[in-house]
């Protein structure tokens, strides 16, 4: 294409293609732009702050240990309230149904007959 | 286990480092490493401004360590982190409305304030629409297609922008030919061509 063409006539010369690859490819920015760099990510949780799988073991087994002392302590201050606590009370309902059954057991039998 | 990097550790245990247990002593050694390319490739873009190219570096390596797992490591990280510095420069340069499509025209000598004029110079001095084909195309080896993607404008414009970007640097370089500039043997095959 013409187009193509006119703009491919612009070719840098070999020279002028020595020239551009001999600029810099490096350039050094100012020393707190690394440290910049690593806070920001740092704050996004990208780097840093990070537990090995050792560590993650060791407080997984503490986390577990925690978890299992205080089950005990527990379970332990549960059972021994439960030894020393006093008769239960019954319930308003409950007493009802006790003085009930007791007076249907004093009560006369009687005898109901029923004419077919 | 404690994993030791140093400058001899490749780029790919490094990678992986930083996606398995975020280390920040792998992203130090890779920092040290591919900075130093990214930065001048902002730098270039934004037309030598230290500031905003140092905004920009930081910006790419945040979305680098973002999107690590898109890496692949047959290709080069340090290709892939100057893409990314360039892909925000780029941003940057279209924020601030600096990427319109330059006029025909040549710019005024009065922006020239420097009596040694070499190439970098010359690059950095260009308008930002020339100087963003410029360095993508003939410095960081962008095709017009990929330029074309990049800058939201279509390949034949990409070529006509580094077209005139190349003619004006010969322009500005021509007269003077001082510090490193084109060489006058080139510019006088070039005028007999003519």
């Amino acid at each position: 294409m013409d187009y193509d063409r006119r703009f491919d006539d612009n070719e840098w010369t070999p020279e002028e293609i020595a020239q551009l690859r001999a600029l810099d490819s490096e350039r050094t920015p100012s020393a707190g732009l690394k440290a910049r760099t690593v806070n920001s990510l740092r704050a996004r949780h990208l780097i840093g702050a990070h537990w090995s799988p050792g560590l993650r073991s060791v407080f997984a087994l503490a986390a577990a240990a925690v978890v299992f002392i205080a089950g005990t302590v527990v379970g332990y201050a549960a059972g021994s309230r439960r030894a020393t606590a006093p008769a239960a009370v019954a319930s308003p309902a409950a007493a009802v149904a006790r003085v009930d059954s007791s007076g249907a057991a004093q009560r006369p039998q009687t005898r109901q007959v029923i004419w077919f | 286990m404690h994993e030791s990097f140093d400058a001899s550790t490749p780029d790919r245990d490094l990678v992986r480092a930083i996606r398995r247990g975020r280390s920040e002593d792998a992203f130090n050694v890779l920092y040290d490493r591919h900075t130093p390319r990214a930065f001048q490739t902002a730098w270039r873009l934004l037309g030598g401004s230290i500031h905003e190219s140092e905004d920009v570096v930081q910006e790419a390596w945040m979305r680098a360590i973002e999107s690590l797992h898109t890496w692949s490591d047959e290709s080069a990280f340090g290709a892939w982190l100057r893409g990314i510095a360039a892909h925000v420069a780029i941003d940057v340069l279209r924020k601030t409305t600096r990427l319109a499509p330059e006029v025909d025209g040549e710019w005024s000598d009065e922006e020239w304030s420097s009596d040694r004029l070499d190439l970098e110079t010359a690059i950095v001095g260009l308008p930002a629409g020339y100087r963003a084909v410029l360095v993508l195309h003939d410095v960081e080896g962008f095709t017009h297609e990929e330029i074309g993607a990049r800058l939201g404008i279509t390949a034949g414009t990409s070529k006509g922008q580094l077209f005139k970007a190349r003619r004006a640097v010969r322009a500005r370089l021509a007269p003077k030919q001082v510090g490193g500039g084109i060489p006058s043997e080139g510019a006088k095959r070039r005028s007999e061509e003519r």
